[in-house]
């Protein structure tokens, strides 16, 4: 029977034994069956009467006898009786489980009393009922022993001294972990933690001391434990709770180290969360706002206070935005660019990003919402980009050409003026080696210090300004151009390096610097000639010319040189001083000199010829020169001939003609020198008079080993004989040309192979040329 | 008897002829020139090729001098095909002078020829001049055959000069 059942037929007993206030003892038999024993005693314990059950309970030798104690026949100590009666007396009952010995063992009985019997408010007896519930309440206390057992926290149970009667399987193997010592059972815990001295413990046991006092009813504590795996923490709690048998406190220690490692990092996320400058806002699938960080509400203008809880389309975070965007936001991961909108309506571009948590069921659960501010970003790459187009405008618009390298020495950039100077188009050469293209006179100097190997921009004056005033490059052409250019490193902060080459096409300069050079030159030559004339260091010089018929010398040609001032022996040839001559004024001059001294030489008796320039031919004042100075000399003009070059007379045609005509007029003759290298056509022959085609030495010179040169001979000879003229043949130098201009029936000859140009004395008779 | 009258006119083409003749002589030499210039060239090229068919693809200076060589080849021969136009330009108006003489020979000729052929002498220069003609005409043909040579190795170096290009 269970204790409930028990108290159930108590309590209907008791209601049986009020109805005879006199005689209560002679219905206890009535109570037999009900599976309870009972016994009745007076206010001083003494048996007054029992139960059949009770009869069985305690057996034949219970000594159940009327007058004797409670204690007598085993049912309660007498401590535990006079206890029992004091508490009946005073509150009308009185309730326990004690150990009751039977026979030889013993049981664990439920043992109430309740007075009885009362008249007039006097109790006269007392009803004892003992359940054996040993069965019951053995079940329950394993069970509830399990059950602690198994909690992970340890739980200790102290008594109203505060000593360890109990412990569960946790406080044991907590105190076997911590020291092996002892789980301290039967010790004071107050005492066991006052002797510790650890703070914490002083703490415990401060606290435990105001629960035994009564002055709280709970305690609690959060204390830290060093292991060798790391810090744990663990929460004290202690509880008191009363029983009929005294006051109890249950202890217990339960590990929270986990949970505080996870209140820590969730206070830690907290602040990160609080301190990045990115808002970060947190809802959960239907939109609703659960974390708003502080950067939030700088950035969007709401405070948390105002924002969680809220929907966020409510909060206008996101206005116009695009629904598909939307729903990629909510349905994972997306990142980008949004115009977000701030609690006053402005808006800002940021760089968003959106990712979905998960819960348990793989659902979407919680959606993050992170937000950068890129205004400042993207007003700087605003900037940067006009800073950079205005640069690449300045780039593009120097007249230099300019290019960079990369630190392997690969051109990364070329502007429109280096295209058009190189003649390479910009992406032909990005990406490829500057030496590779650009041929310059440093690919030696790049060698040298491993270029080839290790890039130019690295290697090549690393760090610093190089500037050379004359190289040249390779343009796309093959042709070569001079150059100047500096080279210089550069480095963002970004770690972009390499070299920028800014270069000028140095051409005209340098034809500008080679002509200025060319005329300090001829400015020079020019105050030479000028003091050649002056001082008449000039000379002439004969070269015979033969009849190849008879071979003998009939005529010589006078070419003019020029003596050096510092040493009259020193001769100069003449194209080192006729061009400038020619291109300063001072080739009339020279002429007329020529003319004096030839017509003096003609004076002689010998047949010469003499050079006249083609600025002289138009010179109107020349031909009444020649005439006075042959007539002057006394010179037989016929034994002037006077050379022309084909050239001068076709280009001066007019006064070509009327040089020559007059010429002839005056008796003097006309060669044409370097023949077959002008124009050509020849139909001035038909017009001028002339008396001598003089064979240019380039036709000469190879007619012994070019037939083409020969056919020009040839018909030069032709040419000749159909306008009847005579033919000199120029540049003889061997005897097999002599031989071969003679059969090809070449009038005259002349050349190193006949005789050299020779100094004429200043004065000479034809007797004396004719021995030299 | 003599036909004194066609002789004036026979004087100034013979005189014209031999203008003319030089200045093909002249011509003739110049294009020799320039074909030996066009063997030297060609020469090059061929060496170039060879030279880039057994470069290294890794030797990129070596390349590069290759290919700064190319270009001046290519240069040079770019000028030359210029003079070339001249040469044939002006060989043109040679022929086109020398069919004009042809033309005038032949009505002088004509003209003439009763009398011609009763005085030695001017028989004598006739042959000359039909000698001489055939001459011409002998190196017309030549010219024309170095002509059709010259146009097969401008299409060669042409065609040549597209498979450098190409890379092939």
């Amino acid at each position: 029977m269970g204790i409930v059942e028990s108290q159930r037929h108590v309590r209907r007993w008791r209601s049986l034994v009020a109805e005879d206030r006199g005689t209560g003892i002679a219905h206890l038999g009535v109570v037999d069956g009900l599976g309870m024993a009972a016994v009745t005693c007076d206010l001083d314990g003494l048996i007054t009467g029992w139960n059949g059950e009770a009869l069985r309970l305690f057996g034949d030798d219970a000594q159940l006898r009327i007058g004797a104690s409670l204690a007598s026949c085993s049912i309660l100590c007498d401590t535990e009786a006079r206890r029992m009666l004091r508490a009946v007396l005073k509150h009308g009952c009185w309730r326990g489980e004690i150990h009751i010995r039977v026979g030889e063992g013993s049981v664990l009985a439920d043992v109430r009393a309740t007075t009885i019997a009362e008249s007039e408010g006097v109790c006269r007896a007392v009803l004892v009922s003992v359940v054996d519930v040993t069965p019951s309440v053995t079940a329950d206390r394993d069970q509830w022993r399990t059950i602690v057992d198994s909690l992970a926290s340890g739980v200790a149970l102290l008594d109203g001294d505060s000593t360890i009667v109990a412990v569960n399987e946790a406080w044991r193997r907590s105190g076997r972990d911590a020291d092996a010592s002892s789980d301290y059972v039967g010790c004071n815990y107050i005492e066991v933690c006052e002797a510790s001295g650890e703070v914490t413990a002083l703490e415990a046991a401060a606290g435990l001391r105001r629960l035994a006092n009564g002055e709280s009813d709970l305690f609690e504590l959060v204390y830290p434990c060093d292991r060798p795996e790391g810090r744990e923490w663990y929460l004290m709690r202690a509880v008191p709770y009363a029983s009929g048998d005294g006051g109890w406190t249950v202890v217990s220690h339960q590990d929270v180290t986990e949970a505080r490692l996870d209140h820590e990092r969730v206070v830690i996320q907290g602040e990160v969360l609080n301190q990045i400058d990115a808002a970060v806002h947190i809802t959960d699938v239907e939109g609703t706002v659960l974390t708003w960080n502080a950067a939030a509400e700088r950035l969007y203008g709401w405070t948390a206070a105002q924002a969680m809880g809220r929907l966020a389309d409510d909060l206008r975070l996101t206005p116009g935005i695009d629904p598909e965007i939307r729903n990629a936001m909510r349905n994972g991961r997306w990142d980008g660019e949004l115009l977000l909108g701030r609690i006053d309506g402005s808006t800002f571009p940021a760089l968003v990003r959106t990712s979905t948590s998960h819960d348990a069921h793989d659902g979407p659960d919680r959606i993050t919402y992170v937000a950068i501010d890129i205004s400042d970003r993207i007003q700087s790459q605003r900037e940067l980009k006009a800073a950079r187009d205005h640069l690449r405008a300045l780039t593009d618009s120097i007249g230099e050409g300019m290019f960079t390298l990369d630190l392997d020495g690969r051109v990364t950039y070329v502007n429109p003026a280096a295209e058009r100077i190189l003649g390479w188009a910009g992406e032909e050469l990005q990406g490829r080696m500057i030496q590779d293209f650009l041929q310059t006179e440093h690919a030696a100097s790049w060698s040298r210090i491993g270029v080839d190997d290790a890039p130019l921009a690295r290697d090549w004056g690393d760090g610093e300004v190089i500037r050379v005033e004359d190289d040249h490059f390779s343009r796309a052409d093959g042709t070569t151009l001079p150059v100047e250019y500096t080279t210089a490193p550069f480095a963002t902060d970004h770690g972009t390096g390499g070299k920028v080459v800014v270069f000028r096409d140095i051409s005209e300069r340098k034809a500008r610097s080679q002509q200025l050079e060319r005329e300090l030159a001829n400015l020079t030559s020019y105050r030479r000639i000028q003091e050649a004339l002056a001082e008449d260091r000039f000379v002439l010089f004969a070269q015979p010319i033969i009849d190849l018929g008879s071979g003998e010398v009939v005529q010589r040609e006078l070419l003019i040189r020029m003596t050096d001032r510092d040493d009259p022996t020193a001769i100069i040839a003449p194209a080192a001083f006729l061009p400038v001559a020619e291109q300063y004024g001072l080739i009339g001059e020279i002429d007329r000199w020529v003319i004096k001294r030839s017509a003096d030489i003609a004076a002689t008796g010998l047949a010469v010829e003499l050079n006249i320039s083609a600025a002289s031919i138009g010179d109107p004042q020349l031909l009444p020169y020649i005439e006075n100075t042959i007539r002057q000399s006394g010179a037989d003009p016929q034994n002037m001939v006077f050379e022309i070059t084909e050239t001068a007379l076709v280009a001066q045609e007019t006064k070509g003609r009327e040089f020559v005509e007059r010429l002839h007029e005056i008796g003097s003759k006309v060669a044409l020198d370097d023949f077959g290298t002008g124009y050509g056509g020849f139909t001035y022959l038909k017009q001028l008079p002339i008396d001598y085609l003089k064979i240019d030495v380039e036709f000469v010179r190879d007619l012994a080993n070019n037939s083409k040169s020969h056919h020009v001979v040839e018909a030069i000879v032709t040419l000749a004989d159909r306008f009847d003229l005579k033919t000199v043949a120029e540049g003889v130098e061997d005897e097999l040309t002599l031989q071969m201009v003679r059969e090809l029936g070449v009038s005259y000859a002349q050349g190193y192979g006949i005789g050299r140009p020779a100094p004429l004395p200043d004065r000479l008779t034809a007797e004396q040329l004719e021995v030299s | 008897m003599s036909d004194t009258s066609s002789r004036p006119a026979q004087v100034e083409l013979d005189q014209e002829q031999a203008m003319v003749d030089l200045d093909q002589s002249i011509a003739d030499r110049e294009q020799a020139r320039d074909d030996h210039g066009q063997l030297t060239n060609d020469a090059t090229q061929r060496t170039l090729d060879s030279e880039f068919a057994a470069a290294d693809r890794s030797d990129a200076q070596r390349r590069a001098s290759i290919a700064q060589r190319q270009s001046e080849v290519e240069r040079v021969q770019a000028r030359r095909d210029a003079r070339q136009a001249q040469i044939d330009n002006n060989q043109r108006g040679l022929d086109g002078r020398q069919e004009v003489l042809d033309d005038d020979q032949r009505a002088i000729s004509k003209q003439a020829a009763p009398a011609v052929s009763t005085e030695d002498s001017l028989a004598a220069s006739a042959r000359e001049r039909q000698t001489a003609a055939r001459l011409r005409a002998e190196a017309a043909l030549a010219r024309a055959e170095d002509a059709r040579r010259r146009a097969e190795a401008a299409l060669a170096r042409a065609e040549a000069a597209e498979r450098r290009t190409d890379g092939t």
